[in-house]
């Protein structure tokens, strides 16, 4: 008896729930429909409650890339600076740490007609996606505030050349900027396809280091048959790589710069600088491929190349013995353990090699700022947010959001500085310390920071006066990290005068070459490994590989990109 | 005639209302259902519009079939289908049987210890990331440092062939992984269904002198055949769901043309347009929908012809 | 059990094959979870450079203290298990109420039911109505998000319909009609004694599954207080998984990634712990013969 009432309460909270459930969905139905008319009336109330209750509501809403080394926003040292600083309270409304989830998130968000946070803090968002929520109305051009000294002094302050670089790089097709950039320029960054040979190996052989193409390959035979590591058997790789990396270890693509210039597989500029060609089509590029193909018949080139992720990448690279002969990486950091580890001590950094030709050339990528904030156009919070993207600007508020607290994570107290040095300094580039990085805060847990998510202004000269002493070692010639000044030398200046900007299309155009888009990188990788592997025959293959190509829509791409580029101030200034 | 119609329908009527405790036991997963699957289907009404966040689903314009056109024209479309097909069939075929076979064979084993342990051990795979588990598969083929690269040097002494550079491996890869890693957790079922079998029906064939194979074949598998058939139609109605992660990560510009299918296909469209196009994944979503429930009704519809029993 | 020297040849033939089978199975099952252990107990520059291939390599718990030492993994554990039980719960008592219903076969109508759930795994609207629709029954950012809106999965609501339509003799229900049983209490007095089985399956499909939901938290919850533990730990291993092309600063990306890896192992082993706690549970249920048993006592 008792467990059938059980069982009627159970049934009767069941019907009520239905009940409940049923209205909620009758509800809906309509709500759908007019959910923005619902939510714009209940803004405009919103509004009118905030204006009537006048300066009191001075709460700024910040959706905020989340970082799960940051512990806490709330209370963190830096939501309290700029509290404090800017007499303002911040609430967070946290998305997702993957740049992915993030705009999944914010497009829902964004549709649903809920109410949306004053700003958004993310470099998740690319261009396509920015011009977008522009033309949507979702987020606000700010040109006009940028442009304005008086509002955003700060930002004003910035030498010309690099604020006008942050300025168009944020520029949209439609000639608006809707976001605030972050400049960190770091000539480390800009040619990532540094070869590395293995030096123990040529001072066994007695070989030098070699400069061009034709040495090259004399080497790397010798690095194939005569057991360079001196184990007895042939399991030396005389050049690897990882076509699939990002970072510069694509050592086809470094190649490839020995004899025609081309940071990106498809377009790249002509010497004038006015005119977009399509480099994959060049009989310089077949000139490359023939030449790897060569190369991989011979058996000097590892399959691999094509086929490992960055886990066996690594497991290669940190192999006993040794393996490598010769690769091409933007991060030393490939080897674990830089600083302590064997097969990197073999290694050397040398400049890329000269084609038959005679170019010497490495994918050089132009410096861009990223975009990381944008202010949501139905905010009723603009001139805060607009300070709060100034303050960012402001030289020490920057060092603060960037690198910690002062003197207990950086310091520029010239007693600190005083007989401290780095690789550029070194090298002559720079005169002296200007700054010391005493404690790392990027990758351990910490409430200090917001881990960089905002606009920030950190000069070339101010990061090439950088001492890092966080490791507790100071400088010393051995030391890997000290490379930077011969990435310099070797790489930086390896590039044509005019190379291709970011191209910044227009929704139209966007959309009229989403398959090229899409499909052309992709026929482009893949054709590479086919010709270099002798998947497919060169000779007989190029003509269908052209045909290809255009019928993927490269020649429409192409125009896009051709009239993308004449809109860049870059162009302007070839013309001239 | 109306007389009798009126009498078959007081009948039925008379049959609803003596079950009327199930039908209120049906009230609430069905409000459910229609709250949480029927009243948000409405979306998909993107597939034949082309979405703009300012104008919202129903304000997007309508474009008419534009979207599947755009997914039918694009690129290599039949390579696409192709590749799905190939592997979302190779993938049924070897992967259905094996967790049954796996599951009658444990039944069946004697060492009750022992067969508790291979059965957790063989359910932990499942759980294991499929980041690191395409990692750990790259790792053991390895040509050179792999368990596969050593063998092949031991029994050989040359440096063994690539496999992952080979394309048409690639759908084997991609399979037996899969299996490896979920072997044990798709039995789960067939073993849980096995618990009905009779116990005293294997006492009697004992007797009868029946081998213990014997009575695999006609005791137990016959008790778990209508849940075996049932997994089996709703594997065929999922035919054309193949994720893109995990193909994605095992693909590399050597096998490309046999391992671009229709999910990695999307998701690289997403990449290129900078912008999520939920028009375009509603349409192809759509698409694929279509197909499995076509054929979903075809197994269901032949499953009952062979053995009587089906989902509806 | 009888011995096994009392077997007649043919099945020592049998049980020695199956055995060996088995155990071939078992070893190559083995060796990714006895991987994943090692990898979680050896330093991070060993796994990095790929130096553990079986046991762990240079020792160290690194990874662990670098999870544990996280002050979100507690709340998100805690969490977790919140969703999990009461998940678990609702949607088990759900699916088996609707598989009951729909397994029997005198009711009018259940196959126009059965085929109103079956469409539902076809098609959906996606995440924008879904999002919409929890939006205005408020369920955004609160525990329910989680919680209803996969109550009931229909495959384990098909799976359930068929094990009791299946596996309980329809001579049952007419004895208990006799009996003057009600519907709802045949439910509860039969078939719910008999379903041990399937409801052990139930508990862990829905378990696992609510133990590992991520997308529905990410896409629904704001509030980190609320979080499952999913959540935490994909953001400690997205560090790893960071694409250095999309940074202005791959290098310090590269450093992170460092970090990262040397911990995706320990979490793969720290997330799975429930799932393995609770399996021996689940699995008492499975040994053949509990449900003829019961039928006759």
């Amino acid at each position: 008896m008792k467990k059938r009432k059980n069982i009627l309460a159970l049934l009767m909270t069941g019907i009520m729930s239905i009940s409940i459930m049923l209205t909620g969905c009758g509800n809906n139905g309509q709500s759908s429909q007019d959910s923005k008319e619902g939510s714009s009336s209940s803004e405009e109330a919103n509004n009118s409650a905030d204006s009537g209750s006048g300066e009191e509501d001075n709460t700024l809403v910040i959706a905020l890339q989340s970082n799960s080394f940051i512990t806490d926003y709330e209370d963190n040292r830096l939501t309290d600076y700029y509290e404090e600083k800017l007499g303002i309270r911040i609430e967070f409304i946290l998305l997702p740490s993957d740049g992915s989830e993030l705009q999944t998130k914010l497009s829902l968000m964004t549709s649903s007609g809920e109410e949306l946070p004053d700003i958004l803090l993310t470099a998740a968002l690319k261009s396509e996606a920015i011009l977008q929520y522009g033309q949507d109305d979702v987020f606000l051009p700010v040109q006009d505030y940028l442009n304005n000294a008086d509002i955003m002094p700060n930002f004003n302050a910035i030498p010309d050349a690099e604020r006008t670089e942050m300025l168009d790089s944020g520029t949209m097709a439609d000639g608006n900027i809707y976001s605030f950039a972050s400049s960190q320029e770091n000539p480390w960054n800009l040619s990532p396809y540094r070869y590395y040979i293995n030096k123990a190996w040529l001072d066994r052989l007695g070989l030098p280091i070699p400069t061009s193409l034709e040495e090259l390959k004399e080497v790397l035979i010798a690095f194939r048959d005569k057991d360079p590591n001196g184990n007895g058997i042939q399991d030396e790789i005389p050049v690897y790589g990882m076509q699939s990396g990002t970072y510069g270890q694509n050592i086809l693509m470094a190649f490839m710069n020995s004899f025609i210039f081309c940071n990106d597989p498809v377009f790249s500029l002509n010497e004038a600088g006015t005119e977009v060609i399509p480099v994959c089509t060049t009989e310089s590029w077949k000139q490359g491929l023939l030449w790897m193909s060569e190369l991989y018949q011979e058996g000097l080139m590892a399959p691999g190349i094509f086929t490992d992720d960055s886990t066996q990448f690594k497991a290669v690279l940190n192999a006993e013995p040794n393996v490598v002969g010769l690769v091409c990486m933007g991060s030393y950091g490939n080897w674990t353990d830089t600083v302590n580890n064997v097969n990197f001590k073999d290694m050397e950094m040398i400049e890329p090699f000269t084609g038959p030709e005679g170019i010497c050339y490495t994918p050089y990528t132009q410096y861009l700022s990223d975009q990381v904030m944008y202010i949501f156009k139905d905010s009723d919070k603009v001139d805060m947010a607009i300070k709060f993207a100034d303050e960012n600007y402001d030289p020490h508020t920057g060092l603060i959001a960037r690198y910690g607290t002062e003197e207990e994570h950086w310091t520029t107290d010239p007693a600190q500085l005083d007989g401290l040095t780095n690789s550029y300094i070194e090298a002559g580039l720079y005169d002296e310390v200007t700054m010391a990085l005493l404690n790392n805060i990027w990758s351990v847990n910490n409430n200090v920071t917001w881990h960089d998510y905002a606009p920030r202004y950190i000069s070339l000269k101010d990061i090439c006066t950088l001492a890092d002493i966080t490791t507790g070692r100071e400088y010393d010639r051995e030391n890997p990290y000290n490379l930077m000044a011969d990435n310099l030398k070797f790489y930086n200046d390896k590039h044509p005068e005019y190379t291709l900007p970011d191209l910044k299309y227009t929704v139209d155009e966007t959309e009229a070459i989403l398959d090229a888009k899409t499909n052309i990188p992709v026929y482009i990788a893949k054709s590479m490994a086919e010709f270099i592997t002798g998947a497919r025959d060169l000779e007989t293959g190029w003509e269908q590989y052209l045909n290809e190509l255009d019928s993927m829509g490269l020649q429409a791409w192409l125009s896009a990109a051709q009239s993308a580029y004449e809109r860049t101030g870059q162009y302007a200034e070839a013309q001239k | 005639m109306a007389a009798k119609q009126e009498k078959k329908n007081h009948k039925l009527a008379k049959k609803i209302r003596a079950r009327w405790q199930i039908y209120l036991l049906l009230l609430l997963p069905v409000a459910y259902i229609v709250v949480f699957a029927y009243v948000p289907m409405g979306g998909l009404v993107l597939a034949f519009k082309h979405y703009r966040v300012k104008d919202g689903i129903w304000g997007s314009a309508w474009v008419g079939l534009e979207n599947f056109n755009k997914f039918f024209h694009s690129y290599n479309f039949g390579t696409i289908i192709k590749n799905t097909l190939t592997i979302s069939f190779y993938s049924l075929i070897a992967s259905f049987p094996i967790p049954v076979m796996f599951a009658l064979l444990l039944n069946a084993m004697r060492g009750k210890r022992y067969k508790k342990v291979i059965q957790t051990v063989t359910y932990v795979p499942h759980f294991i990331s499929t980041v690191v588990m395409v990692g750990l598969v790259f790792q053991l083929l390895d040509n050179r440092s792999g368990i596969y690269g050593n063998l092949y040097t031991l029994f050989t002494s040359s440096t063994a062939p690539s496999l992952l550079g080979v394309g048409t491996n690639f759908k084997h890869i991609y399979v037996w992984s899969g299996i490896w890693q979920n072997l044990g957790y798709n039995s789960i079922i067939y073993i849980a269904a096995l618990t009905s079998v009779d116990q005293a029906l294997h006492e009697a064939a004992e007797i009868d002198g029946a081998s213990r194979w014997q009575r695999l074949l006609h005791i137990d598998f016959p008790a778990i055949l209508p849940t075996t058939s049932i997994m089996l139609i709703l594997a065929v109605g999922r035919i054309m769901n193949i994720g893109y992660e995990k193909a994605l990560l095992m693909q590399n510009n050597l096998n490309l043309n046999y391992s671009e299918i229709i999910s990695t296909y999307v998701y690289k469209v997403g990449l290129a347009s900078g912008i999520n196009d939920y028009s375009l994944s509603t349409a192809v979503g759509m698409f694929n929908a279509v197909i499995n429930l076509i054929l979903l009704f075809t197994a269901n519809w032949g499953s009952k012809k062979l053995s009587g029993s089906g989902i509806f | 059990m009888r011995k096994f020297k009392n077997y007649s040849l043919n099945d020592k033939l049998f049980y020695g094959i199956t055995t060996a089978a088995l155990t071939v199975v078992f070893l190559a099952v083995l060796y990714p979870c006895i991987f994943v252990l090692s990898a979680s107990f050896s330093s991070g520059i060993a796994v990095q450079a790929g130096k553990v291939v079986l046991w762990p390599v240079d020792f160290s718990l690194e990874g662990y203290k670098t999870v544990f030492r996280t002050p979100s993994i507690w709340l998100g554990f805690r969490n977790s298990l919140f969703y999990t039980f009461t998940g678990t719960a609702l949607s088990v008592v759900m699916t088996l109420t609707a598989a009951y219903c729909l397994s029997r076969r005198d009711v009018p109508g259940r196959n126009i039911i059965m085929l109103l759930f079956t469409f539902t795994m076809f098609f959906s609207g996606g995440m924008i109505p879904s999002y919409l629709l929890l939006r205005s029954l408020g369920m955004l950012n609160t525990v329910w998000a989680l919680i209803v809106p996969g109550a009931i999965g229909v495959y384990n609501l098909i799976v359930a319909r068929t094990f009791i339509q299946s596996s309980i003799p329809e001579e049952l229900l007419e004895a208990s009609m006799m009996d003057g049983c009600s519907d709802i209490m045949y439910l509860l007095k039969v078939v719910l004694p008999l379903s041990k089985a399937i409801i052990a399956v139930l508990v862990l499909f829905y378990g696992v599954a609510l133990w590992n939901n991520y997308f529905n938290a990410m896409i629904y919850l704001t509030d980190r207080e609320i979080y499952p533990l999913s959540i935490f730990l994909k953001e400690i291993l997205l560090a790893s998984q960071i694409d250095p092309s999309t940074l202005s600063d791959p290098e310090s990306a590269t450093l992170l990634a460092q970090m990262a890896n040397v911990i995706k192992y320990s979490l793969i082993v720290v997330s799975m712990i429930p799932v393995l706690l609770i399996y021996p549970f689940v699995q008492k249920y499975f040994v053949q013969g509990v449900m003829i048993g019961s039928v006759k006592g």
